[in-house]
């Protein structure tokens, strides 16, 4: 009797024990699943930003055909057009006639430019033409416009 | 009504105490007793980002100067004698970054944003921008919503120096999410 008593308090405590340990583990996991909730998460994004060149610079590369004088202006041109404004240069007919204004149609190199890295040349060319009296013999310049499309 | 993770966790102890003392008693007394413990696993927080950060496209001169987009997507200019610029018809599309933030519906939870100095923005040739002033909506605190999202957009400043070399200039922020 005393043997089999001591068995059933040994075999309750053995349970007892069991559960504390199960009960134990199970708050173990809790408390290790709690924090896996409570951890911070992050996620990247990509910045970027372009920083262009500077505003296009247009130069006289070549002078302009006889007749027309570049100076040292600017030459008024879209490049984005075809077209362009005014030039007057000497007049090419007769020096003694009344000075011609030319105002002229600039070629130039049609459709859009694409600047590289060594720029973009624009060829231009003028016709003189007689429009008005004009001092004869004066320079005048040719501006040339630029511009981001 | 948010409830916040706190709030969750102090209920899981103070019931975790309860079973433990019925276990006590259970023990003192050599008594059966039964006692039941439940505990709801919140749904793990989670952020993804949607879209980029993006400053677009900028014209600069001598002069720098700072260059913000608002979580708005609104670009603005700044600094004394700035020649930065954005081309109206070349802007790149600036924008500020997008995330999506999942989780435990009604929770709230806290946005962590990189500091000032933290992020630089290279051309890959040494040539640097520094990207601070970073802001978020929500701001430093979000809920998400009863499906358990939220959207999280940060925008930022760029540092434009003078005579800013052109190019390409890239890099990458984290943007860090926890529950309250």
């Amino acid at each position: 009797m005393a043997f089999h008593g001591q068995g059933r308090k040994a075999n309750a405590a053995l349970r007892l024990s069991g559960f504390l340990l199960g009960l134990l583990l199970a708050a173990f996991e809790g408390l290790a699943l709690v924090q896996a909730r409570a951890a911070p998460v992050a996620a990247t994004a990509n910045v970027s930003a372009v920083i262009l060149a500077p505003d296009p610079v247009v130069s006289v590369v070549d002078t302009l055909p006889a007749g027309v004088n570049a100076s040292t202006g600017t030459v008024v041109v879209h490049v984005a057009t075809t077209s362009a404004q005014a030039s007057k240069g000497p007049d090419p007919v007769n020096a003694s006639e009344p000075a011609a204004v030319a105002a002229v149609m600039l070629s130039t190199k049609a459709g859009d430019g694409t600047l590289r890295d060594g720029g973009l040349t624009v060829a231009v060319t003028a016709a003189p033409r007689r429009t008005a009296s004009h001092a004869s013999g004066s320079p005048d310049t040719v501006n040339v416009l630029v511009e981001f499309n | 009504m948010s409830y916040s993770f706190k709030q969750f966790a102090r209920q899981v102890a103070v019931a975790s105490g309860l079973v433990t003392l019925g276990m006590s008693a259970y023990a003192a007394q050599g008594s059966t007793a039964s006692a039941s413990a439940s505990a709801t696993i919140v749904s793990p927080i989670a952020i993804t980002k949607t879209s980029d950060l993006v400053f677009g496209k900028l014209a600069v001169g001598a002069v720098g100067g700072n260059v913000a987009i608002s979580t708005a997507d609104v670009v603005s200019i700044s600094g004394a004698g700035t020649t930065v610029a954005q081309p109206a018809g070349s802007t790149g599309n600036p924008a500020a970054a997008v995330f999506g933030v999942t989780g435990e519906a009604g929770f709230t939870y806290a946005i962590t944003l990189p500091g000032d100095g933290a992020v630089t923005i290279s051309d890959g040739a040494s040539h640097t921008m520094a990207v601070n002033g970073f802001v978020s909506n929500p701001g430093t605190s979000g809920t998400l919503s009863g499906a358990g999202t939220d959207t999280l957009k940060v925008g930022a400043t760029l540092v434009v120096g003078n005579n800013q070399v052109p190019g390409t200039y890239t890099g990458t922020f984290n943007v860090t999410v926890s529950y309250n």
